[in-house]
């Protein structure tokens, strides 16, 4: 550190750098227009289409089979003839001749068994099995079908306003979910010989078409999930007679297919504010064991919902209670084997709750009947009110604290998917990041309020460090296909939703973020928004200027490293002659000596200036420090010139301290700083980050204090993920690396014994 | 073309489960203590990958929350990491055999599991000399996650410098700088 005197107040002329972080945004954005505003909001010539679904399905639980006619019914909101209409057909990637295999890139290495190598030749007869596709008249259509879509060409064009009905017989094998794979499929419980299906993405659905990509018929790989139009649904699924079913929307026939008890629970549980049981384990055990061969067929009913899924199983627990999201009431309910329990008996339906309350609060409530968990080994997968969610305690119903908060936490996400994407209904074939960033961000927030200090996945600032930090040649921006995404649960997951967690914390503030967070989910619900609407509408709720945040967290690979390079250190000079010549006086005493000056002190006795007085001159008589009348006389000068307050200022005894940053690692970020003072006591000094917005590499902010800094450090929060904090502080302060904290936590003794050395300490011995 | 011959098991289980999730990652951290002359650092899996690359029939799901010092899985963590992440260094102590290269040989120091998932694994190893060229190989969980990505942050004098690893790049020639 320097001890300067400032003498006179410089400003050093701003550098000419090129702006690039700071540059706006506009070409990287569609230019907005008529249909999406460059406020972010749909415009006023917004449209989108309604596809209208009428299905009869039957469940072949003997071989594991799936049968469905369906009717669809879609109209054409947009000003444009459609000369043909594209399905999707998902269940083709279990085709022979599905790509989604081929385009894996394989090396031997892969194939440490034969069981590996026949895994990976593994195939079954799956794969839609289109029958026919007919007018409403019963007419064939002419159809073409390629992998995964479905193309089928109109007689005549369907015009603007329009609508068409046509028909769509068809069959496919279910998939073995623990065998191949699959958001979607059934298990197989060999104990008791019965299944559990998990059914979606199981019939022929319509693509959406719109404005950003006409028809959105990008193949499905089986990475980038799905893009759906909104539409209302009737189902009805026939399943043998044992089967409980739950379903997206509102079951319509209870009454001919509950018993009567099973009717009153369920009535009571529409008004309780905990889960009651509907189906018990016993009535499920009884029915794993009887295996009834007759059939009945649950009604489901659905609104303005984007997809349509179900589960059924004679091994389902049923339990349900309500939750209030504004003026409604939502039935949140759970299905689940024995094996899930305890642990799903005890918490999911409360965690489906209490996901539907706080994520209303942070986006918009919650519109729809009900919402369910289904237990599935394993996975999580999401569609509009109902999800599949892993979580499966041991066989002898222990679990481990990491299984249980694995299984809080894809509830919470899974069920948190009802908000991104089903309402607010982002393309994922395009965007993961749009619904799986946003929704890990609400999922942060949530779990939260869950319980305190929850240990979240992803959320907190530094945790998205590790990945962000070094090479970038294996990470990908954020701003990426969902298909050619490098490092997938980072990429769409963790650091979009770290991205927003540090807008709310750090760069504009809860109060503002939430503010626009919200309006985005408001004006967006139950419409399909972009990155460019998404982006839009944060910062035309705000009037923060984000485009530099966009750009370097969701375009770039660059992370943050902003580095604390300097300190300097200055006191005002207050001109005073008497205190600025002794201060000189005694800064000159600190000065370091030369070894030869103390050595010739004592070795000449006597130097010539010394024997001889006609030596020394005027110059060598001086005395500098001091203070003569002249030097009084120049400081009441001083004095009549200057203010009062301008002189009470000089001597306040100020610190100024320069301190020099530098960014290495690309990202801008605000600087936080903390000074620790002398006597203690801290400052944090916040930075907006539009301090780099000329020079992007190298800044210098100058703080004035009352008393003397001992230390400064910079991100004392952790909120900007810094991937090294070891050039944070001043003095530098190297942080202890993970081993190093082991290291000195390692007891080398067990709670136990370190309480007998305390009571023998007690005792005296 | 010459046909090579690839050994492979024959005796897992018949077709092992579909096992899908998409949080690929391992992150270690390595210094290099000067005065005790040893490597020292950290591995971090997520902890379910590691005990499918570990046991890939998937026996060991679950079993790493419960281990303790007496477990025998320990065992099978390091010989683990002594695979599949190896530090190949100059050593010789001999200005004269300047080419003489070694292996890390790793000690599992203890492990701990977190409630996110992950689990991290203290590990040693005594280097006494530490020269170039060093290369580093970090494919840990490659084999059973083709889309694993591993990061090295390697210490070194105060100086850090952190290095990517990737299935088609799994091994990576590194030089310390003085």
């Amino acid at each position: 550190m320097k001890n300067l005197i400032l003498a006179f107040i410089s400003l050093s002329s701003a550098g000419l750098l090129a702006q690039t972080k700071f540059a706006q945004l506009d070409q990287l954005l569609p230019t907005a227009n008529s249909y999406r505003t460059a406020s972010g909001a749909p415009g006023n010539a917004y449209y989108q289409q309604k596809a209208d679904y009428k299905m009869t399905l039957v469940l072949d639980d003997n071989k594991q089979r799936l049968d469905g006619t369906e009717t669809i019914t879609y109209t054409n909101n947009s000003p444009d003839p459609l000369a043909y209409l594209w399905l999707q057909l998902d269940q083709n990637i279990y085709d022979q001749n599905s790509e989604t295999k081929l385009i894996e890139v394989e090396k031997m290495e892969n194939f440490k068994s034969v069981s590996d190598l026949r895994k990976r030749d593994f195939y079954y007869d799956g794969g839609f099995k289109i029958e026919k596709i007919t007018n409403m008249s019963g007419q064939p259509m002419q159809y073409f079908i390629n992998k995964t879509m479905m193309r089928i060409d109109l007689a005549k064009p369907l015009m603007p306003g329009q609508n068409i009905s046509f028909q769509i017989k068809w069959w496919y094998n279910v998939n073995d979910r623990m065998l191949v794979g699959g958001r979607s499929g059934y298990e197989y419980f060999e104990t008791d010989q019965n299944y559990l299906y998990t059914i979606a993405q199981f019939f022929p659905r319509m693509c959406v078409y719109n404005d950003v990509t006409g028809w959105q018929n990008k193949q499905f790989l089986g990475r980038g999930e799905f893009t759906l139009p909104f539409g209302d649904y009737e189902v009805s699924i026939t399943v043998p007679a044992d089967h409980i079913v739950a379903a997206t929307g509102e079951c319509q026939n209870y009454a001919g297919i509950l018993t009567t008890e099973q009717r009153k629970r369920y009535e009571l549980a529409k008004k309780s504010d905990s889960p009651v049981v509907i189906v018990t384990q016993a009535e499920a055990e009884a029915a794993e064991k009887d295996k009834a061969q007759k059939t009945k067929t649950w009604v489901y009913k659905a609104t303005n919902v984007r997809d349509f899924a179900f589960a059924s199983s004679r091994k389902f627990i049923w339990d349900a209670q309500k939750q209030t999201v504004g003026n409604k009431d939502v039935l949140c309910m759970s299905y689940y084997p024995k094996e899930g329990n305890p642990l799903w008996e005890r918490y999911s339906t409360k965690l489906v709750a209490h996901t539907i309350k706080t994520y209303s609060k942070y986006t918009v409530d919650y519109m729809y009947p009900v919402a369910i968990s289904v237990h599935s080994k394993w996975i999580g997968m999401e569609y509009p009110m109902i999800c599949f969610n892993g979580g499966r305690p041991e066989a002898d119903g222990t679990y481990s604290e990491g299984e249980k908060y694995g299984m809080w936490g894809v509830i919470i996400h899974e069920v948190g998917h009802n908000f991104f994407p089903m309402i607010i209904n982002s393309d994922e074939r395009q965007w993961t990041w749009m619904d799986e960033g946003l929704n890990t961000f609400v999922q942060y927030l949530t779990e939260q309020e869950w319980e305190r200090n929850y240990p979240s996945r992803r959320g907190p600032a530094y945790m998205i460090a590790d990945y962000m930090r070094g090479d970038v040649s294996g990470i990908s921006p954020i701003m990426t296909n969902s298909e050619s995404i490098k490092q997938f649960g980072n990429n769409a997951y963790g650091k979009p939703a770290t991205a927003l967690n540090i807008l709310r914390e750090t760069v504009m503030g809860r109060e503002l973020f939430d503010y626009a967070f919200k309006t985005y989910c408001q004006r967006w619900a139950l419409k399909h928004p972009t990155p460019a609407d998404f982006f839009r509408t944060m910062e035309d709720a705000s009037a923060v200027d984000l485009d530099w945040f966009w750009r370097g967290w969701f375009y770039t690979t660059d992370h943050v490293d902003i580095a604390l390079t300097d300190v300097k250190w200055y006191e005002l000079n207050t001109q005073n002659p008497e205190l600025e010549k002794a201060f000189l006086k005694q800064k000159n005493a600190q000065k370091d000596e030369f070894i030869g000056v103390p050595r010739n002190v004592s070795a000449i006795t006597q130097t010539v200036n010394e024997r001889d007085d006609q030596i020394d001159d005027f110059y060598a008589k001086r005395n500098i420090y001091a203070v003569d009348a002249l030097d009084r006389k120049d400081y009441e000068n001083f004095v009549a010139k200057t203010s009062a307050e301008d002189l009470a200022y000089l001597n306040a005894g100020k610190q100024l301290y320069e301190l020099t940053f530098e960014n290495f690692g690309g990202l801008v970020m605000p600087l936080i700083i903390e000074a620790t003072f002398a006597d203690g006591s801290t400052k944090v000094e916040r930075i907006p980050a539009e301090i780099w917005r000329i020079e992007e590499l190298k800044v210098s902010k100058v703080f004035v204090y009352d008393q003397p800094v001992v230390a400064f450090r910079l991100d004392p929060f952790l909120e900007t993920a810094d991937t090294d904090l070891d050039n944070n502080s001043w003095p530098r302060v190297l942080t202890p690396t993970r081993y190093q904290l082991y290291k000195q936590e390692q007891k080398k003794e067990n709670p136990m014994q370190r309480q007998q050395r305390l009571e023998q300490l007690e005792r005296g011995n | 073309m010459p046909k090579l011959l690839f050994t492979i098991l024959v005796h897992l289980s018949a077709i092992s489960n579909s096992f899908a999730h998409e949080y690929y990652f391992a992150y270690a951290e390595i210094s290099y203590n000067e005065l005790q002359q040893k490597l020292e650092g950290t591995l971090i899996f997520t902890t379910h990958d590691l005990e499918r690359s570990i046991e890939p029939k998937g026996t060991l799901i679950g079993k790493f929350e419960k281990l303790d010092e007496t477990s025998a899985e320990l065992k099978r963590i390091e010989n683990y990491i002594n695979q599949h992440f190896q530090i190949i260094y100059g050593c010789a102590l001999d200005s004269l055999a300047p080419d003489v290269i070694c292996i890390s040989q790793f000690l599992l120091e203890g492990v701990v599991t977190q409630l996110n998932g992950t689990i991290e694994c203290y590990i040693s190893a005594a280097i006494p000399a530490l020269y170039n060229p060093i290369q580093i190989k970090f494919d840990a969980l490659m084999e059973q996650f083709p889309g694993q990505q591993n990061k090295l942050t390697f210490i070194y004098r105060q100086q850090k410098e952190t290095l990517s690893f990737l299935l088609n790049d799994s091994s990576i020639y590194f030089t310390l700088k003085p």
